[in-house]
């Protein structure tokens, strides 16, 4: 019986010209976005390599000079973004292009897109992914809304209850019915999507997977919409109260749930001031963290234990670079003050993001933009992944140019220097992306949101199935 | 006329699904008013602090600090100088319009010998991305897209349900003109749109201590035109011979269009007029230049003395006044670089400005940025008059720097900085969207015989 619901609930909807319409719009517009987003993301990545190579070379060539002066010239280096960016490149026009990194200071990312785009994504991206969060719902409202309101419109569902079909089939064969008839209308611009994807890029097993997990996710999130369509269809007696609550649902879901929840973050969990935090760290170095001392008297403490262990008198008959030394010891302490503060800043960021789910109350549309910017590699916990990375490379660069300073100068004296061929033997920056495995971990709570809306959705469709009386 | 205005309202009022639609409006305005009100007062707080504390330093000089590497101590290799003073973008009258926006311009911009590009920290602000990307409640983005919809909401069905239930065929036999119904029934829902939307305006700019009473009746008046455009096209929608579902779809599709669609493809075609430069390219080119004045630093040491000739040279001088010319030179020649940013910023927006009669939710947030004193030109102007304050800055303070004389006695010879323009005009805007407003009320006052048919 099922099957006959099912094939006739996908007859229907092909007969009344709804699915073709939305197969057609949904390819035009998920293909037209989806083709301009590769081009752009080909193009960042093209460039960031490009300008990552003659920044390096930059760097390669700065000629005779002192290491430390070498140094400070900095490298810049870029996160290479997945190739699911071009499905969803989530948190890109808001995180920085650029990272630079110099001795003595950890710097944020500079250059946020956003910043120079000004008004055009205030409302939202215009990108594949906002389609696929924020639009087709609306596509599954619109073929689900009056599934069984027409019916008793009709007074089909009089008939159908006569010839004694169970609610409960009828309901899960409209359901199949309407999310197989949502999906043939997808299937074509997924295809095309798929193709430029696989044509544009060397996609690997990670990113097929992280891809595969997100159609799922997509799946879930569309059913969620679909399950709760049809319950409202069931609730309310009129095609036009049931399409009113739905498009109120969905405003909520979409468009007030994600501005809520973030103002809510901000005023529970403050960001700090640029000003502040920059001035807390410098606080923190020369005032020393818990019992260090201030930096007069951790210096003094490096120095007796310097002039210990070189069995020498005064730092001027030290056979090594004294002023790299103490540089180096300086420096490391600045980096344990800086990974402190970055990370209670990020750890902040991250409360923010828990705090956020509180919303995915009001709907499933927060926990899926989550999820789909973790799987793209384009949220907070990749960011945080490459800014660490790049933080190890330049303690391995700076450190690298210390080395060299330490050991061609002696005393207090600071003649040493360096040549190209010093410069070319730091390796360049290779970030390694983190895998599918870590994406799925930062991505577990929102799949858990979701998980639990579908099975709220899916129940609150088998008890809606009481209510279905002509 | 009256009575037909008097008859909707009971209708209107007895709907309890549009009085619920009205408190759901207005609870969501409202607490973004709340938010965006005090959140603008915040702001204007500590930048009141901020003014305040560059005041009480007016004799003083902060050293330029280009890292976190500790002060310099009894062993110190170099004396830093203390030459730096902060440069503030003055918010204006409609600030808790877009307050957020704020966040993404380097509004505060530090002052110095140094160029202020070379240097990461000076002007970015910190804020989490992904806040940012979920949209925050900044009135002007929240009335753009709420209005609208609610404006679907209450108009859903007006004619064409009286029509599928064959009502309308008794309006039109009973009535000569049922437009004039149709009319009462528009305005009867515009006058309720209104009132939530003036309220919650109202009550954001009380909560704001900067607002001016420029900006509040620019605001209110574009929020009138906003909300007659919305009604219009309902009205519009109401002509169409299709089901009341249809023709709300239709009329969300509209709402889509405009408020998504076209305001990418607006951005899209001002790129394409005047393409954005690239800032990954642009750090090239920084660097570049960086290594080329750090290869002649000595020789821009001594062309400096030259060229001040009243400044007896150093003898060993310290890497502070060894590498200050080299600075200069670098700044001279990365400035235009970094401005040709803030000059396309300001082309896109004013492009945007002349065609924001195509998105109504656009012109609404290019309305808010404009009174919030945030807009592309406007901060491009400031970043030009930063540019020129900081050339009379160095004129004041490099001399003495040189000299290694320190800085002049005299602060009250200290340069100021110009002050800007403190309103911002939103003609353009407004002349648009009532352009747009009196097209679609013409065109629906000329179909309007067509409610006639049952």
């Amino acid at each position: 019986m099922i099957a006959a619901i099912i094939r006739k609930e996908l007859l229907a909807v092909l007969r009344d010209g709804r699915l073709l319409a939305l197969a057609f719009s949904v390819f035009a517009v998920l293909s037209g976005f989806f083709l301009a987003a590769v081009a752009e993301h080909r193009q960042v990545q093209q460039e960031k390599q490009a300008v990552g190579a003659t920044a390096k070379e930059q760097w390669d060539t700065q000629g005779v000079k002192n290491p430390h002066a070498a140094a400070h010239f900095g490298i810049y280096v870029f996160k290479p973004d997945s190739p699911l960016a071009a499905v969803d490149p989530g948190l890109r026009q808001y995180t920085g292009q650029a990272l630079w990194l110099e001795p003595h200071k950890r710097n944020g990312a500079r250059f946020s897109p956003a910043a120079d785009q000004g008004l055009a994504n205030r409302f939202g991206q215009a990108c594949a992914g906002f389609v696929l969060v924020a639009l087709l719902p609306l596509l599954v409202i619109a073929l689900a809304f009056n599934a069984v309101t027409q019916e008793r419109e009709q007074g089909t569902l009089r008939m159908l209850h006569s010839l004694g079909v169970s609610a409960i089939t009828l309901l899960l064969g409209k359901f199949t019915g309407l999310l197989l008839a949502f999906m043939m209308a997808l299937l074509p611009a997924m295809s095309v999507a798929l193709i430029i994807l696989s044509q544009n890029f060397d996609l690997g097993c990670d990113d097929i997977l992280r891809l595969l997990t997100l159609s799922g996710t997509f799946f879930i999130y569309y059913a969620v919409f679909a399950a709760l369509a049809m319950s409202a269809s069931i609730h309310f007696k009129s095609s036009r109260l049931a399409l009113f609550v739905l498009l109120a649902f969905w405003s909520a879901s979409v468009l007030i749930a994600p501005r809520l929840a973030a103002a809510a973050a901000e005023m529970m969990i403050p960001t700090p001031d640029a000003t502040a935090f920059w001035a807390g760290i410098k606080k923190d170095i020369q005032h020393g963290l818990d019992n260090d001392g201030d930096h007069e008297a951790r210096e003094a403490l490096f120095n007796a234990q310097v002039l210990k262990q070189y069995g020498v008198a005064r730092v001027e008959d030290l056979p090594v670079g004294y002023t790299a030394l103490k540089r180096n010891f300086n420096d490391g302490y600045s980096e344990r003050v800086h990974a402190l503060h970055f990370d209670r800043l990020r750890d902040a960021f991250e409360r923010q993001g828990r705090f956020i789910h509180i919303a995915s109350l009001l709907g499933p549309s927060i926990a899926m933009r989550s999820v789909s910017m973790t799987l793209s590699g384009m949220d907070l916990a990749h960011q945080r992944h490459f800014e660490d990375a790049a933080e190890q490379y330049r303690h391995y660069f700076i450190g690298l140019t210390d080395d060299w300073d330490r050991e061609r100068s002696h005393g207090t004296e600071r003649g040493a220097q360096g040549r190209d061929a010093d410069w070319g033997s730091v390796k360049a920056f290779s970030y390694a992306p983190p895998s599918v495995g870590f994406a799925l971990h930062h991505a577990l709570a929102d799949l858990l949101v979701l998980l639990a809306w579908l099975a709220a959705a899916l129940i609150g469709l088998l008890f809606s199935a009481n209510r279905l009386k002509p | 006329m009256i009575r037909l205005l008097q008859a909707e309202w009971l209708r209107f009022i007895r709907n309890p699904v549009n009085l619920w639609v009205i408190a759901v409006f207005f609870a969501l305005l409202a607490a973004s008013a709340l938010w965006s009100g005090l959140a603008a007062d915040e702001f204007r707080g500590r930048e009141f602090v901020r003014a305040a504390a560059i005041d009480a330093n007016a004799g003083k000089f902060t050293p330029t600090e280009m890292h976190d590497a500790p002060a310099i101590g009894k062993g110190g290799d170099a004396a830093k100088v203390a030459d730096s003073t902060m440069a503030r973008l003055p918010a204006l009258g409609g600030l808790a319009l877009s307050v957020r926006q704020m966040d993404l311009l380097g509004a505060e911009l530090r002052i110095s010998a140094r160029s202020r590009y070379s240097d990461g920290r000076n002007s970015d602000q910190l804020f989490n991305p992904l806040l940012r990307e979920l949209g925050l409640l900044d009135f002007a983005g929240i009335l753009a897209l709420l209005l609208p919809l609610t404006v679907i909401a209450l108009t859903y069905g007006l004619v064409q349900e009286d029509r599928a239930r064959g009502v309308w065929r008794l309006v039109c036999a009973q009535m000569p003109r049922p437009w004039q119904l149709v009319f009462a029934a528009l305005a009867v829902r515009l006058a309720v749109v209104l009132i939530p939307a003036v309220a919650a305006s109202l009550l954001m700019f009380m909560l704001d201590s900067g607002s001016t009473f420029y900006a509040v009746t620019q605001w209110l008046i574009f929020v009138g035109v906003f909300a007659g455009v919305w009604m219009a096209m309902a009205g519009l929608f109401l002509l169409l011979p299709v089901s009341a579902g249809a023709a709300a779809v239709g009329l969300l599709g509209v709402w889509l269009v405009t408020t998504f669609a076209v305001p990418a493809a607006l951005s899209w075609a001002a790129n394409g007029r005047q393409p954005m430069p690239s800032r990954l390219e642009a750090i090239v080119d920084m660097r570049r230049i960086q290594a080329q004045t750090s290869k002649q630093q000595a020789e821009l040491l001594s062309a400096w003395y030259r060229s001040h000739p009243e400044v007896a040279p150093v003898k060993e001088p310290s890497r502070e006044i060894a590498g200050l010319p080299a600075n200069l030179e670098l700044d001279s020649k990365v400035r235009p670089l970094m401005y040709r940013f803030d000059e396309v910023r300001k082309a896109h927006f004013e492009f945007m400005e002349r065609w924001s009669a195509l998105s109504p939710g656009l012109a609404a947030l290019l309305t808010a940025d404009r009174l919030a004193g945030i807009d592309a030109p406007r901060y491009a102007e400031y970043i030009d008059a930063a540019n020129q304050f900081e050339d009379r800055w160095r004129a004041f303070v490099v001399p003495g720097i040189m000299a290694q004389q320190g800085m002049p006695p005299d602060h009250r010879q200290r340069p100021v900085m110009n002050a800007l323009p403190t309103a911002e005009t939103v003609r353009t805007v407004l002349l648009r969207q009532s352009l747009l407003g009196i097209l679609l009320s013409w065109l629906l006052i000329m179909l309007r015989n067509r409610f006639g048919r049952p």
